[in-house]
């Protein structure tokens, strides 16, 4: 199966570089999004092997992994789009998991969970007591039953995607993908799965992701996607 | 009709506002939705600092005791109207933008890439 990695990236220069080496020694083919990074995130992932493009200004995580989505899909040989952190929280090594996984039950989509696996060590005490809350309103909207809703290591096959692509272009909030795709999914009756996932902490940096922000995003990008009749 | 210096400060205010927004209009340089809106209060306040009393008269409608009490709502109510109407347009402009940014994205990267460029299914 052809495996297109897509990453979003903002301000990651000193973390992206192995990461992007290790999948391409893996074999994988990668774009990453540079969402408007100050550093030099775009020079340094083109240098490492992947294929870049660059938002001109900082529009979030969520809007970059959906432009990642975009350049994936670009490639005619790509059959499965796998969107992790740019910043080596995720481990290559375990994007077989995902692949494997979709093999055996055909899902359409496969999410890494940090429950059944190991979370980060350097975790906020603040997430530890969210993420489940968060996982269980979004498991109600959706219909999954998901153990960890909202970690941004996830595995998608092409065909689905590609088949609810006007969807990706008019999501109601894009910061949010996370959230709002998972109810879309839910209700056109998407496979969706889950492996378990080994969370690693940040070698450089710390993360920018506020998580009030973050949870207030996820309650609204929720009721608007309940009260949107669209789909 | 009491006429007192801090309320002549408060239509001499109300009266430039009302100057300013007259001639933004006339420059082209705001929406006739906004520029009804700005006008209104600007006149509103400059009234009824002026004539207190027409106060009066709107009070039963509202069912509020007395004119302080109104006066609140009305700022309030006015408020979250202003407030409204620009996170709605603030919204609008970020959606555009992004959309901006992530085509400007999407073409650059195919240029630097290679790609057909016709190929623009999303």
């Amino acid at each position: 199966m052809s495996v297109v990695i897509a990453l979003a990236a903002y301000n990651e220069a000193k973390n992206i570089g192995p990461v992007i080496r290790r999948l391409v020694e893996l074999g994988y083919e990668c774009v990453v999004v540079d969402d408007g990074s100050a550093d030099d995130t775009f020079a340094t992932a083109e240098a490492a092997g992947a294929r870049v493009a660059r938002h001109h200004s900082n529009l979030g995580q969520g809007h970059a992994i959906l432009t990642g989505f975009m350049l994936a899909l670009l490639d005619p040989q790509c059959e499965i789009i796998v969107t992790m952190d740019s910043d080596g929280q995720h481990a290559p090594e375990e994007i077989v998991l995902f692949l494997d996984k979709m093999k055996e039950t055909g899902a359409d989509m496969v999410v890494g969970s940090r429950v059944l696996g190991r979370p980060a060590e350097r975790n906020h005490a603040l997430r530890r007591w969210f993420a489940p809350l968060y996982t269980q309103i979004l498991n109600r909207a959706s219909g999954y039953e998901l153990s960890d809703a909202l970690t941004g290591f996830r595995a998608f096959r092409r065909s689905s995607v590609e088949r609810e692509m006007a969807m990706l272009g008019q999501m109601l909030e894009p910061q949010y993908l996370t959230a709002e795709l998972l109810i879309r999914l839910g209700r056109r009756g998407f496979k969706v799965d889950e492996v378990a996932v080994n969370i690693r902490s940040r070698v450089h940096g710390v993360s920018t992701k506020g998580l009030l922000r973050m949870g207030f995003g996820i309650l609204r990008a929720v009721f608007r996607t309940l009260i949107d009749n669209r789909s | 009709m009491l006429i007192t210096p801090l309320s002549l400060v408060i239509a001499a205010i109300a009266l430039a506002g009302l100057y300013f927004v007259t001639n933004r209009i006339k420059k082209d340089r705001l929406g006739i939705g906004s520029a009804m809106i700005w006008l209104a209060l600007w006149a509103s306040m400059a009234i009824f600092t002026l004539f207190p009393a027409l106060l009066d008269m709107v009070l039963p409608i509202t069912h509020l005791n007395n004119r302080v009490f109104l006066g609140i709502f009305g700022a309030l109510v006015l408020l979250f109207a202003v407030q409204f109407g620009q996170t709605t347009r603030m919204d609008a402009l970020l959606r555009d933008q992004a959309r901006l940014v992530r085509e400007m994205a999407l073409v650059n990267y195919r240029q630097r890439y290679g790609l057909d460029n016709k190929d623009r299914r999303i």
